[in-house]
């Protein structure tokens, strides 16, 4: 519990209406994205970097944990403070600060929506490349701290390549600048280590990100296949031919109806998987490319392709894409999504060992992914209501992370582990590879105060100073 | 947690609110952006997932009404951009509606609050001749010249002072007249809704939306029975006052040879597109519902739809559209309205970059004058940033507030009703 005098002199710093404290309040701080629960003992709403150095120094005084959240769009349970404390929200601090349209960067606060940023300098010509399908709502902070990917990310990389430099506020309640708007930076990166540590080894305050030169020509491809075979095997056939495209994205049979019913973009019903094919570059780039995509898809016996001929066409076909998670949400209360990565040729493989799993558990799973990165999401569609849901619907989660590891693939393409797949990390680390990584976060944070129990496999407190070798033993 | 779960707790059962709605929400977090209080004050309370969160919790009873629930779920404008972007197809309005009409019959707004709500509900917007007295009290005010004094005024009074002094001298009055449209066209009939508060304040466009109709080959008909359409009803949780409005509506209009009864309030024309949500346990009213909303059209819907004869007129304005949130949320009309401005000679069209709610929302602004004022605010710097020299809504609501704004920052910026500008694009070759 908190007591009154933590409040009194939260309020000092914020004002009285930026400190919820009232249980009644707190409850729609209990929950992101993903399936996990729980409450803050109190929320923040900060505006500046001073303010969350002070707040960081008297949560050290009270002894109590700080909890970074951006949106809450987070979908492993990141921003949920597991075990109570302070939640730090940062909505308030969405002002982007400067452009630097020469150079392309913009310094911008941690809650600044994704979206806005790139609509923002979209009248300059510029973009920001990162586009995580939650990008209408979802914060750069957050994107920081799980180095967010999108389905863009096939060619342009993920966060961690378009970051170059962030102020950050220390455990101990220090603000200090990691990185630097030139792109190489005498000594350690401790910049890259950052980035992706999921609230743990400090807050972003501010940001310098690297902006791109809208692309002078874009164009979308719908390609429909009988089958998901098919479909895997024609993105293979793309990636392989040299061509890269700016996205691949591939959404089942499930996953297409639920579109459809929702959102209506115009995908085929009788399509047994789509895939969204976007190339992006000069006129002739793309136009030759586009040629060769049609070439190789056809080859591949599609049941069809064509090419979005406007911007609301193409909007509206990003728009099921980017809907589909919620579009799912209607066909069953909750879903369960899985986040892993295998190599691509192995996707026909993985897919049917998940609808397998599928069959086995007697739920439906939908796949809808970033397929040019081989980066799966299988999303299985469940009603937390029905007992013995949650242990079945997570057992079947970790046999289809068990199943992307196996054949070479990894944890998480971009969702973060957070609390939801700690227990996996022994999946693909060994004790000596998370107690490297544990030493980095400690020296970050030694006291385990940001975002405790998260990542590391454990409770809150076991691998604070913890050595993986001994904490197994 | 702590939280003492009262005997008053329970389920929204005096509503009927369909509780699968609730579990449609996935709190994935995609609609937060586009709620104007989030974005304002940036807190998961007041925003779309955090209401639909309190909302469950009240059906679990996790928790109950607690007076800051309330606050927080009060404050919604019911504007439903959330439900618009909502990939889960979560019915946000209806799931409000029912909410605010289950805090209505728990008795939890303030004393001063009921009384406000009983009084406009259950006297102002069902009642014809209160309309008429205001419309008296309006006269009065201009007879004495109190406009004249607008510099002594406080601020919150210039916008009611605007919108008193552009009330024309004569109301629309629903008597059942006929208008006729010119015979050499083709005859079309429909019906139109005369609305509570636009027959007064803005009683020129009711007019104008008659010669607009006529000129365009339609016949038009002003039923004498119709009563106001019960939206404000509806959001304010007076469920069973909307509903007898609705039923006296259906009858007045469901027996008519028309084509199309004909809206030109995106706010009343939204509600009365689902009259049938309000007659879930009454067959006989569900048919009919279902048949009146089918008949029931935008003027700018309808407009396109016949294919309008080309306004002779070269109007010389910039103009900026505002997308009313009723039109374009819930009917989902947003090409017509400005297909229907580029068939103006001379208008310029630009667009604003920020098409949120104005904060107008109905009595939204009596009771949340705050966050009333910072929208209406901001969406003035929408419009100032367009350069435009008129505003085009589709909504009286959007109109009354962007005036008093406009008013408020002494712009000389003018705000008329497509029809009103269709109207000047047709008038002078008449
Ligand atoms: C429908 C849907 C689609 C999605 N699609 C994608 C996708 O395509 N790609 C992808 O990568 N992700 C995706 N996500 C996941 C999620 O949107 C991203 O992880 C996003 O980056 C989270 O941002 P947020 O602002 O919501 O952060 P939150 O969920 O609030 O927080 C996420 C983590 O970041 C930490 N954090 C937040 N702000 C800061 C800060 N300033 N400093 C330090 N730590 C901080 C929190 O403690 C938490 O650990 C999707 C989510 C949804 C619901
Ligand atoms: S209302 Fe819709 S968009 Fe908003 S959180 Fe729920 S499911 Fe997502
Ligand atoms: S109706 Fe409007 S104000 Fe209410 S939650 Fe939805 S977007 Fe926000």
């Amino acid at each position: 519990m908190v007591n009154s005098s933590l409040i009194k002199e939260l309020k000092k710093i914020v004002g009285d209406d930026y400190v919820m404290h009232h249980p009644d309040e707190l409850l729609v701080f209990q929950y992101d994205g993903s399936t996990d629960k729980a409450l803050p003992d109190v929320v923040v709403f900060p505006k500046s970097s001073e303010d969350i150095s002070s707040i960081v120094k008297i949560a050290n005084r009270y002894d109590q944990y700080i909890i970074p959240r951006g949106a809450g769009t987070g979908l492993s349970g990141g921003a949920v403070p597991m075990y109570g404390g302070i939640e730090l929200v940062l909505t308030r601090m969405n002002s982007i600060l400067s452009i630097d349209v020469e150079n392309r960067l913009a310094l911008v606060e941690p809650g600044v929506v994704n979206l806005d940023l790139s609509k923002y300098v979209a009248s300059m010509g510029l973009f920001y490349a990162p586009d995580p399908s939650s990008q209408i709502s979802c914060t750069i902070g957050g994107n920081i701290a799980e180095n967010s990917g999108g389905p863009h990310c096939l060619k342009y990389g993920v966060t961690t390549n378009h970051v170059l430099a962030c102020e950050i506020v220390t455990e101990n309640g220090d603000i200090i600048w990691l990185g630097d708007k030139f792109r190489n930076v005498p000594g350690y990166d401790l910049l890259g280590g950052f980035v992706g540590s999921e609230g743990m080894m400090g807050i972003a305050t501010k940001i310098i990100v690297n902006l791109l030169p809208i692309p002078q020509s874009v164009k979308t491809h719908l390609a429909s296949f009988a089958t998901i075979d098919q479909a895997s095997f024609a993105v293979s056939s793309v990636i392989s031919s040299g061509l890269i495209p700016s996205a691949i994205e591939m959404m089942d049979k499930l996953t297409i109806e639920a579109v459809e019913n929702v959102v209506k973009c115009g995908y085929p019903d009788t399509a047994g998987a789509v895939l969204l094919i976007e190339l992006d570059g000069s006129n002739e780039e793309v136009s030759e490319q586009s040629k060769q995509i049609m070439d190789i898809c056809n080859s591949l016996e599609c049941q069809d392709i064509s090419v979005a001929a406007s911007i609301e066409e193409r909007n509206a076909l990003w728009r099921g894409r980017k809907g589909a998670l919620g579009a799912l949400g209607s066909l069953a209360p909750n879903y369960f999504l899985v986040d892993g990565v295998v190599p691509r040729t192995k996707l026909p493989e993985t897919l049917k060992t998940i609808s397998k799993i599928s069959e086995k558990i007697d739920l439906p799973i939908a796949n809808v992914f970033h397929a040019g990165d081989g980066n799966l999401h299988p999303c299985i569609l469940f009603d937390e209501q029905e007992p013995g849901m949650a242990e079945k619907v997570l057992g079947a989660g970790g046999e289809i992370l068990q199943a992307c590891v196996d054949v070479g693939g990894t944890l998480t393409g971009e969702h973060g582990v957070g609390f939801e797949k700690k227990e996996f990390m022994y999946k693909i680390f060994s004790n000596s590879d998370l107690d490297q990584m544990l030493r980095l976060k400690s020296s970050f944070a030694p006291n385990g105060r940001l975002n405790p129990g998260k990542v590391f496999p454990g409770g809150p407190k076991c691998f604070d100073m913890g050595n993986y070798n001994t904490f197994r033993s | 947690m702590g939280i003492e779960i009262k005997p008053e707790n329970t389920i929204f059962t005096s509503t009927q609110m369909d509780i699968q709605d609730l579990y449609k929400c996935v709190h994935c977090g995609l609609c937060l952006s586009s709620c104007p209080t989030y974005t304002v004050l940036g807190k998961e309370t007041d925003s779309p997932r955090g209401r639909i969160a309190y909302m469950k919790a009240i059906y679990e009873e996790k928790t109950y009404l607690t007076p800051r629930i309330v606050s927080h779920l009060d404050s919604c404008l019911q504007c439903r951009a959330c439900e618009s972007v909502c990939p889960s197809g979560v019915p946000f309005g209806r799931l409000m509606e029912h909410t605010k009409s289950y805090i209505v019959n728990k008795k939890k707004y303030s004393f001063f609050r009921s009384v406000v709500n009983k009084f406009l509900y259950k006297v102002v917007f069902p009642k014809q001749f209160i309309l008429s007295l205001l419309s008296i009290g309006i006269k009065v005010y201009k007879a004495l010249k109190l406009n004249k004094i607008r510099i002594l005024m406080p601020g919150f009074m210039i916008p009611l002072d605007k919108m008193i002094s552009d009330t024309p001298k004569e109301v629309f009055r629903a008597d059942g007249s006929i208008f006729y449209s010119n015979p050499i066209v083709k005859k079309r009939s429909v019906a139109l809704l005369s609305g509570c508060v636009m027959p007064i304040v803005q009683s020129d466009t009711m007019r104008a939306t008659v010669r607009v109709l006529n000129k365009n080959g339609c016949d038009v008909f002003v039923p004498e029975s119709q009563k106001c359409c019960g939206a404000l009803n509806i959001h304010g949780g007076d469920l069973e006052g909307a509903k007898s409005l609705a039923k006296a509506n259906i009858d007045a209009f469901i027996d008519l040879d028309i084509e199309a009864i004909i809206v030109v309030s995106g706010g009343c024309g939204a509600i009365m597109k689902e009259y049938f949500d309000l007659f879930k346990n009454d067959e006989e009213y569900l048919e009919k519902a279902i048949r009146f909303s089918n008949k029931v059209k935008d003027i700018s819907e309808f407009l396109i739809q016949i294919s309008i004869i080309k306004p002779e007129n070269n109007l010389d304005y910039t103009v900026t559209y505002q997308d009313s949130c009723h039109l374009s949320n819930v009917q989902k009309i947003t090409s017509p309205p400005r297909q229907l401005l580029e068939q103006i000679e001379g208008i310029t069209i630009v667009e604003m970059e920020d098409n949120k709610c104005c904060g107008a929302a109905g009595v939204y602004s009596l009771f949340h004058k705050e966050m009333s004022s910072v929208l209406a605010s901001s969406k003035m710097d929408s419009v100032e940033s367009t350069r435009a020299n008129v505003v085009i809504s589709g909504n009286p609501g959007c109109m009354i507030q962007i005036n008093g704004e406009a008013s408020k920052r002494k712009s000389p910026i003018k705000v008329m009703h497509l029809v009103d500008i269709l109207d000047e694009a047709y008038s002078y070759a008449n």
